[in-house]
């Protein structure tokens, strides 16, 4: 998995007009777009503020061609922060439940974003589709965060 | 608002697993810095990878330092990515609950738009601690008002900046509403987060609030204690703060606090703090403590119901669910404001700790429709 902070300041400059040969859009505030379309890929963007908007991608060949288009443009620029941040996936029937234990992520609607509060960090949680809650939060908390799912549910976890 | 009405649900281990982590060589990467020192202490290899996420843009502003306001030290945290972007003041709640040690778990995307000042006012977090945990006199809600209205004039000055944003969170908003009244021409615009409107009304239209849902998902331990200290506030209009941190408890564990969350662990983050010192972390819980024994009164007494004539452009952020601060009781009086340009932003899935459980839609507000008043000089404001 990778992970990456697209930073910039014009989300129409021509940062931004590197993305869409590659099937990316900078999604709208508070919004995540699904850019892959494999069946179990995971290929997602994320609004995190005006000028950032974070990139989940499975595809080291797409990631990387995705850094190398970026390198030509100066008004932005892509971060790897693949090793410094973690990504959780919540689904299957518990996944509600879970997300329940951050402030608000259970009404998160269906192509939308909420950064706050759950296990008393900060984290980014997004809901690409009605199945599934995806959580970005920093790899430093990693431990931390598992224990206090694990603390709440017997449910085995796939993390 | 208060640590001790804070009770945690999930957080306690996260001091230790933050060691495991840090110890284990869970190294970061990217922006960060690797965490490599073997021989420094657990808190100081979190602060330090904390503060290399938090570095700000060559030629920004990141200044830690004491200034003297009101004839004592008094410290403020000064960040932003450019200096040309408008100061944001951020005036904590409490009384004495910084937010200073807390800001770096969402204030960065902020940075990008506007220079934010965290202080510490007087009696809480770094100024309490420079003042060798002690309470300096005159401790008033009144000198916290001349406090704040120093330190704005310092920023003005230092920063050469003819206005600036403020911001008042909780308690804060209390000091908020009196410097745009005092002096609407330093402000582009007043901007209130969980507003005091009556201290009086606060508590009890909270305390009902509380009761009913306390009533609505069948607590029956919830209920009992909340009848328990009915009247509340007294019949005579006073608040016991014995009876406050009752109703404060369950308004935390029932979600008025933090939306849908029983609970919240602050000491946690400010552990973490790159902005702390050991030595603060715990004169943040002591001055928070003597602010609430000696300010409370005062602040119960705080009577904004008649100021509904603003001569700067007013923004309130308000949480749906905030019982702490009621909802309820803010969108009548934001009603009958009058001021050049104002706007509710109403926040759902949020309760009182609107800042800090939904900083992305806060920030957008704050982008979209308040920070454009730096470039047209404040839509009207008034001398």
């Amino acid at each position: 998995m990778r992970i990456a902070s697209l930073r910039y300041f014009d989300p129409h400059g021509a940062f931004a007009a590197a993305l869409p040969p590659l099937g990316l859009a900078i999604p709208p505030p508070l919004r995540c777009v699904v850019a892959g379309s494999a069946a179990g890929s995971i290929d997602i963007l994320a609004w995190r503020s005006p000028t950032e908007t974070v990139w989940i991608c499975d595809s080291a060949a797409r990631f990387d061609g995705l850094r190398r288009a970026l390198a030509a443009t100066d008004d932005g620029c892509l971060v790897d922060q693949t090793h410094g941040r973690r990504l959780i996936r919540l689904r299957g029937a518990a996944a509600r439940s879970l997300a329940h234990l951050g402030s608000g992520f259970a009404e998160i609607g269906i192509g939308a974003v909420r950064i706050g509060r759950m296990a008393d960090i900060a984290v980014l949680a997004c809901r690409p589709d009605a199945e599934e809650w995806l959580l970005v939060l920093d790899r430093l908390y990693l431990e931390h965060f598992v224990g206090c799912l694990k603390t709440v549910t017997p449910l085995e976890m796939n993390i | 608002m208060m640590r001790d009405w804070m009770i945690n649900g999930v957080g306690t281990s996260l001091r230790r697993l933050m060691l495991a982590a840090v110890s284990t060589g869970l190294a970061l990467s990217g922006t960060w810095a690797a965490v490599t020192a073997a021989a420094k202490s657990p808190r100081s290899e979190a602060t330090e990878a904390m503060a290399a996420n938090q570095k700000v843009a060559p030629g920004g502003i990141d200044e830690l330092k004491a200034v003297e306001i009101g004839g004592i030290q008094q410290w403020i945290s000064v960040r932003g990515n450019d200096p040309h972007n408008p100061i944001l003041l951020y005036l904590h709640g409490g009384p004495g609950a910084p937010m200073m040690p807390e800001s770096w778990t969402y204030q960065r995307p902020w940075e990008d738009f506007f220079t934010v000042v965290q202080w510490d006012q007087r009696g809480s977090g770094k100024t309490f601690s420079s003042a060798h945990r002690k309470i300096t006199q005159p401790f008033s809600v009144d000198r916290i008002v001349a406090d704040a209205e120093e330190l704005i004039e310092y920023l003005r000055r230092e920063y050469h900046q003819d206005r600036i944003f403020v911001l008042g969170h909780s308690f804060g908003s209390t000091l908020g509403v009196r410097v745009a009244q005092d002096h609407p021409e330093w402000l582009y615009a007043y901007i209130g987060v969980g507003q005091m409107v009556n201290g009086g009304a606060n508590e009890s239209v909270g305390y009902q609030e509380t009761l009913a849902e306390a009533r609505r998902v069948g607590n029956q331990t919830a209920i009992r204690e909340l009848e328990s200290i009915a009247p509340y506030p007294n019949a005579d209009g006073s608040v016991p703060t014995s009876k406050t941190l009752l109703e404060r408890k369950w308004d935390v564990l029932l979600g008025g606090m933090i939306y849908a969350l029983s609970g919240d662990d602050e000491s946690q983050r400010r552990w973490m703090s790159p902005l702390y010192e050991d030595r603060d972390l715990r004169a943040a819980e002591l001055g928070e403590d003597r602010s609430f024994e000696l300010l409370w009164s005062q602040v119960t007494s705080v009577r904004f119901d008649d100021v509904n004539l603003f001569r700067c452009p007013v923004f309130i952020f308000a949480g749906r669910h905030d019982r702490t601060t009621p909802t309820t009781l803010v969108q009548p009086w934001f009603a009958k404001l009058q001021a050049p340009s104002k706007r509710l932003f109403l926040i759902e899935h949020a309760a009182h700790y609107v800042v800090s459980e939904t900083p992305g839609e806060v920030l957008v507000d704050l982008v979209e429709n308040v920070r454009p008043l730096a470039r047209t000089g404040s839509a009207g404001a008034t001398q």
